[in-house]
């Protein structure tokens, strides 16, 4: 395919400035360079049940309740409350359900200068590079914010790896929707 | 061998133009391409051809070396201009609406990517200098802008979405879900990627 192609040519670019750069290995060995690696997985389905339905059915009320709270804390607390809902069994799809909820309430929290180390928090060890992350929107939605909040922190090594990994997972869902 | 042409915006000189080729063939270089010397008598060819230097070398732009090759001799000019038509002839075609998306992809890609060796620390932090930090703003506001195409829905109208079709897999109604045990997982996949919808 002509993206893979591409695709192919970039980490080549890349590979050559990184070589060809005299300052590239003077970098603090405590530096952590982009780290643009992805894992996807496609989204499973499980066999349905009431508990699963009940728990998709509450994680939508609750982002109607962030969607009609007046200021931001009270839109936060309501989506701590819907990452705080006890998963149940066999519901594979709850995933990408916790990832928004996680995403939304990092870009809220992200609103203020103080709440952003927290969002970092919140956010980061759900999307470390060692994790295999589901193929979907939200995961490129939950990258970007990451990129987004690393820069505002200047974590600039961060946010080029968020970006890149984002990046990378639009272009696989492209992927998949070409096939 | 360094002339000045009068009037730079007029039609080439042919004696000078024969003066040139006899100097290349001397050299053992290509022929002269009129259709260059004519692209670049369109043009101020000492500020383009400068313009053009300063871009493909920006190292020796910033340290001033540019401004010491000015003027240049007409022959130097002949080269510079064939080897940006030859490049543009051999890159242009390459360009077509369909592969401009790919293109974005791998060019962003390549572009986050090469941010590594660009990457510094400044005072124990992970900040980089300003001209890579700009760059990286730059990749987030195309990953925004590129999140933004990426069709399906998000957050509430995403659950309720998914809460209807759970449901109708279910063989409930998504407004009345306790009144039946009927189990029916053959629809619809909500586990399906949203992009894929």
């Amino acid at each position: 395919m002509k993206i893979r192609g591409q695709f192919g040519f970039g980490w080549l670019v890349a590979m050559v400035l990184a070589a060809c750069d005299p300052e590239a290995g003077d970098a603090d060995a405590t530096l952590s360079p982009p780290d643009a690696r992805i894992s996807l997985h496609q989204v499973r389905t499980g066999a349905p049940t009431r508990e699963g339905l009940a728990f998709i059915g509450a994680v939508a009320r609750i982002h109607g309740d962030a969607d009609a709270a007046a200021d931001l804390d009270t839109r936060a607390a309501a989506l701590r409350r819907g990452l705080s809902l006890p998963v149940p069994a066999n519901l594979p799809e709850a995933e990408v359900l916790r990832l928004e909820l996680a995403t939304r309430l990092s870009e809220t929290m992200g609103q203020r200068p103080e709440g952003v180390a927290v969002a970092l928090d919140l956010l980061e060890p759900m999307l470390v590079p060692e994790n295999s992350l589901p193929l979907d929107r939200a995961s490129a939605r939950a990258l970007v914010t990451l990129g987004d909040l690393a820069m505002t922190a200047n974590d600039d090594a961060l946010a080029a790896g968020s970006y890149a990994r984002a990046i990378r997972v639009m272009s696989a869902l492209r992927k998949e929707l070409e096939q | 061998m360094k002339t000045e042409h009068p009037n730079r915006t007029s039609g080439p000189d042919h004696a000078e133009l024969e003066r040139i080729a006899a100097e290349l063939r001397a050299l053992g270089e290509p022929e002269l391409d009129l259709a260059a010397d004519e692209f670049a008598s369109s043009l101020n060819r000492e500020t383009a051809v400068l313009a053009c230097f300063a871009l493909a070398h920006p190292t020796a732009a910033a340290s001033g070396a540019v401004a010491q090759l000015a003027p240049l001799a007409e022959l130097d000019r002949q080269r510079v201009w064939r080897r940006i038509l030859t490049r543009r002839a051999v890159v242009a075609p390459r360009v077509s609406a369909s592969s401009w998306r790919a293109t974005w992809v791998a060019v962003a890609t390549a572009a986050g990517l090469a941010l590594v060796p660009m990457l510094s620390p400044h005072g124990g932090t992970r900040e980089t200098t300003p001209a890579a930090r700009a760059t990286i703003e730059a990749l987030g506001l195309q990953a925004r802008a590129a999140l933004d195409g990426v069709p399906g829905e998000q957050d509430g109208a995403r659950a309720t979405l998914l809460a209807a079709q759970y449901a109708a897999r279910l063989g409930h109604d998504s407004d009345d879900s306790d009144d039946s045990d009927d189990s029916d997982d053959s629809d619809d996949s909500p586990g399906k990627p949203e992009a894929a919808r």
